[in-house]
């Protein structure tokens, strides 16, 4: 029993007051630790997990992961018959590392058992890089990037390989890369293009569809932990790669080359100073089937000067290898404008058809010159022409007669024309670069501005420019825009983009466009473009020969299309500054139109077109003969009869034993077979004799009295007394089989532009 | 006869109410079960976030990735039992401890810091023993010491307390012994929390309250006016701490990096975090995440819905334990608990606030997570103290 004390009353109030003290003190600490500590901690939870979570988490997933690029094919070109243009294969890249090299051969307790200069003389011969230049990277030891080789083939790559885990070797490596191929090197070199190192387009199709043909590089997502190594589970994400576009152009390789082959004997039987460039269209939608620009160059080795004259240049230090690579690069037929000269007057006449101030009656008289607001313009004919029909003043390339045309339109009128063909403003065609022509505004286009323009100077035209509006002009009036993309295919092969080929628009009717077509035809056919003609085809064609300003050089053309009665092909060939001392006269018509001849009567056939053969022509064409070997001489006679030839029998005996030319051979039609009955065939080779500038008359019996058969090509119409031998195909002096056809090209060496 | 009867039954009443006092004093009662409920469920969540966070560690350094749970295992079941013995034993013994246990930690704060003879991990000297077989740290027997020796003497000076001589002058020479001599270690967090759970240790045991006021704003005052000096340059001691604290991700490189870390870690965990197991900071991103940033590993797996589920046990493990402390016998059982379960709070809260970048960073480890055996025996034995004092709380009177 606790005594009732104030003493002890004192004691339990301190006690109790102790206690009490303890028990308020430990229930505000258990509200304070266990519910205001942890709100305040949830709080801030809240704000990391909850608010802030999405870039937090951005934040781990971009150094928890690895992504690996996987490289996206690029696309591959083709042409429109599905022939490769550009494709892109592996290569690797071949590179040191000079500091491990470095290491081993540093290495005292374990020397490596190859040496530096063993190893540089190895790589330096598969490699086929100079020994110094790896021995150099080798000496910068604090390095571990070298390149060696860039884009390296796999069997080189395969060689290094080998070398290297041979000998044991740490420090050379290989990286897969990707390398663009050009299987036909330099065709159509200026409009395919080129990649740079980093394998995007720099140029042509390359760079203008660029977006198309690189593709999408793929990743593979890799969670790796902080030291880089791949977590202990498995975490992977895909995002596939996806391959470039493919392209198919409207470029038909085979066509190309003809006109490739046709330019590089252009430029180089007319010593032209500039190159040359030609473009063919399909006349009724503005496809471009070929287009070439010389000088070229391969697209393998694109920065390799490819034309010696070019090369010289550099060599005799007159120019730079930058400005040659840029001159090798550039579209003439695109890049750079020129003076039309006469093919421009088609635009002239199908616009004052259109117009109705000429018609096909309408007479012009050309008495050497025109007086135009007091100055006096002559023609190529000084004489004059004296009085002409529409045609014959188209035929004769009459420059007082378009001069009169284009003043019947007035300013206005042929400005307007000027820029519904497209001149002004430029094609839109789907390659890079394309230049704008330069003309006078039009606020100051004055009459004797109107009197150059039509018949075709002091303006600056692109080729291409050129030929889509003579294109309209002949195919019913249907300016179409050039174009070289037909369809891009996915890498599934899905077309995801077909060219559309509604016209831009309609400048002049059907009719007009018919008789432009007339004219032209007549133009081939009795005019300034004989030379152009093409057995078996009707070939309508303007040529030209144009100023290049007061210089006196001039840039020679031919514009010709086929079948003149409904175009399907049309051609565009422009040769500039050709040499004044090759004997021939300069001129569109003497020295391109031939050329054009040869390219068309490749082409059209190659096409598809068939040729119909006039009654004469018809004698020419080509046949193979008969065997007729072994056969009875009657019987042999009749059998070649029967196929067009004639017959000379050499011999007295029943049976044939030889003949010349061999059965299967393939000659003109009106040729001679000699055929050996039991005499010798003789076996003296032929000589063969000068055909150039004889008729073609005087030619074949040159030829046959040789012992030769004689082809001719070109020019055919006849009537025309001055038609001459203008190229033969096996010089004169060569020695060659009796029965050897010799291909003969005709010419009118009398037509003026 | 029913006089005599009544008398009986009443000495009937009477034994069994000595009998009761007498298991009571001997410590007999029942332990407190939801207490001991949560703290088992503590430590068993404990070691399998254990396992989560430390397998790659584990996996990289050793090849083995159960490395560090096996070893925590084991002092967990260990620190079961002693946790259960220790309850048992009526804490009433603790009394005669506490001076002995004032002495032992003292000879031992001063041996770790003798050159030579601690074990220095990280530039810190704060263990003995043999690295790779078994280590201590001394402070953890100091703080031990403190809040039992606290314990004893506040106990008995009731209203001594309101006086300085008597209730603070004591107090505080002890702490700042211990506390100096822990930052020779340099431990700093050790001694926050020693000298933390000391103040209050005083505060509930009868300081008074202008004290408690003085000193709670003094200590507020002087750590905005030392953040403000630092930010003003002036004050360059533990610069780079408190600009890493403010923004780590100026620095996340070097300096700011452990934050940063913490923070990708938390953060990309979201609400529902990203499973348990999967975590992918722990793949050598996070440093320590198996010591003190084990919550943030924590974050990423479980997610915020995770994370507040274990804050919660450990909410209801403190009420728990201020239950306790508010039922106990007498007042050294209430201080002990006190003291053990403020311990206990403010590691728990420190430790979640480092982690989360709350306060500025100091390596202060999370009980029942953070690995380290002879940590988790210690923490499991002052639990089995609070389940002693539960044990001899007066049954309710029933009317």
């Amino acid at each position: 029993m606790p005594e009732n004390t104030p003493k002890n009353n004192r004691k339990d109030s301190n006690i109790r007051r102790a206690n009490r003290v303890i028990q308020t003190r430990s229930a505000i600490l258990m509200v304070v630790m266990g519910v205001v500590m942890f709100a305040v901690l949830f709080a801030k939870l809240y704000s990391l997990q909850i608010r802030r979570h999405e870039e937090l988490q951005s934040r781990a997933v971009s150094q928890q992961t690895r992504s690996t690029v996987v490289s996206a094919n690029r696309g591959t070109i083709y042409d429109r018959n599905g022939n490769v243009l550009a494709i892109s294969a592996t290569a690797e890249t071949v590179f040191l590392s000079p500091l491990e090299l470095a290491e081993q051969l540093n290495d005292k307790e374990n020397p490596a058992a190859w040496t530096r200069e063993g190893l540089a003389a190895a790589l330096s011969e598969i490699l086929e890089v100079s020994e110094e230049s790896i021995l150099k990277k080798m000496d910068r030891t604090y390095s571990q990037y070298e390149v060696l080789k860039l884009r390296a083939e796999e069997d080189v790559a395969d060689r290094v390989r080998q070398y290297v885990n041979e000998n044991k070797i740490h420090g050379v490596y290989l990286v897969t890369d990707a390398k663009r191929y050009y299987p036909y090197g330099s065709l159509a070199a200026h409009v395919i293009g080129f990649v740079g190192d980093d394998n995007t387009g720099l140029y042509g199709l390359e760079a203008e569809y660029e977006s198309q043909l690189e593709g999408e590089t793929g990743l593979v997502i890799t969670a790796k932990d902080n030291a880089g190594n791949d977590m202990l589970y498995e975490y992977e994400q895909y995002f596939d790669a996806h391959d470039g576009n493919n392209i198919v152009t409207t470029l038909d390789a085979t066509v190309q080359y003809y006109l490739e082959k046709g330019l590089e004997g252009l430029v180089d039987q007319f010593l032209a100073e500039n190159g040359a460039a030609g473009v063919v269209l399909n006349a009724k939608t503005g496809a471009v089937l070929a287009m070439a620009s010389y000088p070229n160059f391969d697209l393998n080795h694109f920065s390799d000067i490819a034309d010696p004259g070019l090369q010289q240049q550099i060599d005799s230090g007159e120019a730079t290898l930058g400005e040659m690579q840029l001159k090798q690069w550039r579209n003439k037929c695109l890049n750079d404008t020129y003076e039309p000269g006469s093919t421009s007057k088609i635009l002239t006449l199908s616009a004052a058809l259109e117009e109705g101030v000429i018609d096909l009656n309408t007479t012009v008289n050309c008495g050497g010159s025109i007086s135009v607001s007091g100055s006096t313009i002559y023609c190529s004919n000084k004489a004059g022409h004296g009085l002409q029909s529409l045609k014959e003043s188209v035929g004769n390339s009459c420059n007082p007669a378009f001069i009169t045309y284009g003043l019947r339109l007035g300013t206005a009128k042929f400005y307007q024309y000027m820029r519904s063909f497209g001149l002004l403003s430029g094609t839109d065609i789907d390659l890079a670069g394309e230049a704008t022509g330069i003309f006078i505004p039009e606020p100051s286009f004055t009459q004797l501005d109107l009197a150059c323009y039509a018949f075709g100077q002091n303006f600056n035209v692109t080729p291409v420019a050129l030929i889509a509006a003579q294109a309209a002009c002949i195919n019913g009036g249907y300016l179409h825009s050039p174009y070289l993309v037909e369809q891009i295919l996915d890498d599934q092969g899905n077309v995801v983009f077909q060219h559309d080929t509604t016209p831009v628009r309609q400048v002049i009717s059907e009719e007009t466009s018919a008789k432009v077509r007339d004219c032209l035809e007549y133009v081939v056919a009795q005019g300034t473009g004989k030379n152009g003609q093409v057995a078996g085809y009707r070939i309508g064609g303007k040529t030209g020969t144009a100023d290049k300003g007061n210089s006196g050089d001039v840039v020679v053309s031919f514009l010709c299309f086929a079948p003149a009665d409904d175009p399907e092909i049309i051609m565009l060939l422009t040769l500039d500054t050709p040499s004044r001392n090759t004997g021939t006269y300069v001129s569109g018509g003497q020295m391109v139109a031939p050329m054009a001849s040869t390219v068309m009567g490749e082409i059209l056939p190659y096409l598809g077109m068939e040729p119909t053969y006039s009654a004469e022509e018809l004698l020419g064409i080509d046949t193979t003969v008969p065997n007729a070997v072994d056969m009875a001489v009657d019987e042999a006679k009749a059998a070649l009869q029967e196929k067009g030839f004639t017959c000379r029998i050499v011999g007295k005996g029943d049976t044939i034993t030889d003949q010349t030319p061999a059965g299967g051979a393939i000659i003109p039609r009106n040729s001679t077979v000699v055929l050996y009955a039991g005499a010798e065939k003789p076996d003296t080779p032929c000589i063969v004799p000068n055909l150039l500038g004889r008729s073609p008359a005087d030619a074949n019996t040159t030829a046959t009295n040789a012992g030769l058969l004689i082809r001719f090509t070109g020019a055919t119409a006849t009537g025309s007394g001055s038609i001459r031998v203008l190229g033969q195909s096996e010089e004169a002096g060569t020695e060659v089989a009796a029965g050897t056809v010799i291909t003969v090209r005709l010419g009118d060496t009398s037509v003026l532009d | 006869m029913a006089q005599e009867k009544r008398k009986l039954s009443q000495e009937a009443i009477e034994r069994r109410r000595q009998a009761e006092r007498k298991n009571l004093l001997a410590g007999k009662g029942a332990m407190d079960l939801p207490f001991l409920l949560l703290t088992v469920l503590l430590t068993a969540i404990g070691l399998i976030m254990l396992f989560s966070a430390s397998f790659p560690s584990a996996y990289y350094e050793s090849g083995n990735a159960a490395y560090y749970f096996k070893r925590q295992l084991i002092f967990a079941v260990a620190g079961f039992v002693a946790m259960l013995f220790v309850g048992k034993v009526n804490y009433q013994r603790w009394r005669g401890a506490a001076m002995a246990l004032m002495a032992v930690s003292a000879f031992l704060l001063i041996l770790v810091v003798i050159p030579g003879v601690g074990v220095t991990v990280n530039n810190a000297t704060r263990w003995l023993g043999k690295p790779g077989v078994f280590t201590f740290q001394p402070s953890e027997i100091a703080k031990l010491a403190v809040i039992v020796y606290f314990a004893d003497s506040i106990s008995k000076k009731k209203e001594k307390m309101l006086t300085i001589r008597q209730g603070v002058l004591p107090y505080a020479f002890i702490l700042a012994a211990i506390a100096a001599l822990m930052l020779l270690e340099p431990h700093l967090s050790g001694a926050i929390l020693i000298v933390g759970t000391g103040i209050i240790m005083m505060s509930v045991g009868g300081l008074p309250g202008w004290m408690i006021g003085l000193g709670f704003g003094g200590v507020g005052v002087v750590a905005v006016l030392y953040v403000k000096l630092v930010e003003k340059g002036i004050l360059s001691y533990g610069a780079s701490r408190i600009t890493m604290w403010k923004n780590p991700w100026i620095d996340p490189i070097n300096d700011g990096y452990q934050m940063v870390q913490s923070l990708i870690a938390i953060g990309s965990g979201g609400l529902l975090g990203v499973g348990l197991g999967k975590g992918r900071q722990k793949f050598l991103y996070l440093p320590e995440e198996h010591n003190d940033f084990i919550f943030a590993v924590v974050c990423e797996e479980l997610g915020l819905i995770g994370a507040c589920v274990i804050m919660l046990i450990f909410s209801l493990l403190i009420i728990r334990g201020f239950w306790i402390a508010l039922h106990a016998r007498d007042r050294f059982g209430a201080l002990l608990v006190v003291g053990i379960i403020t311990h206990l709070g403010l590691q728990t809260f420190l430790n979640i606030a480092v982690v989360t970048g709350l306060v500025p960073a100091t390596g202060i480890s999370l009980p029942f997570f953070s690995y380290g055996g002879t940590a988790l025996m210690l923490q499991l034995v002052e639990m089995g103290i609070v389940l002693s004092v539960s044990r001899q709380i007066p049954a309710p009177r029933n009317g």
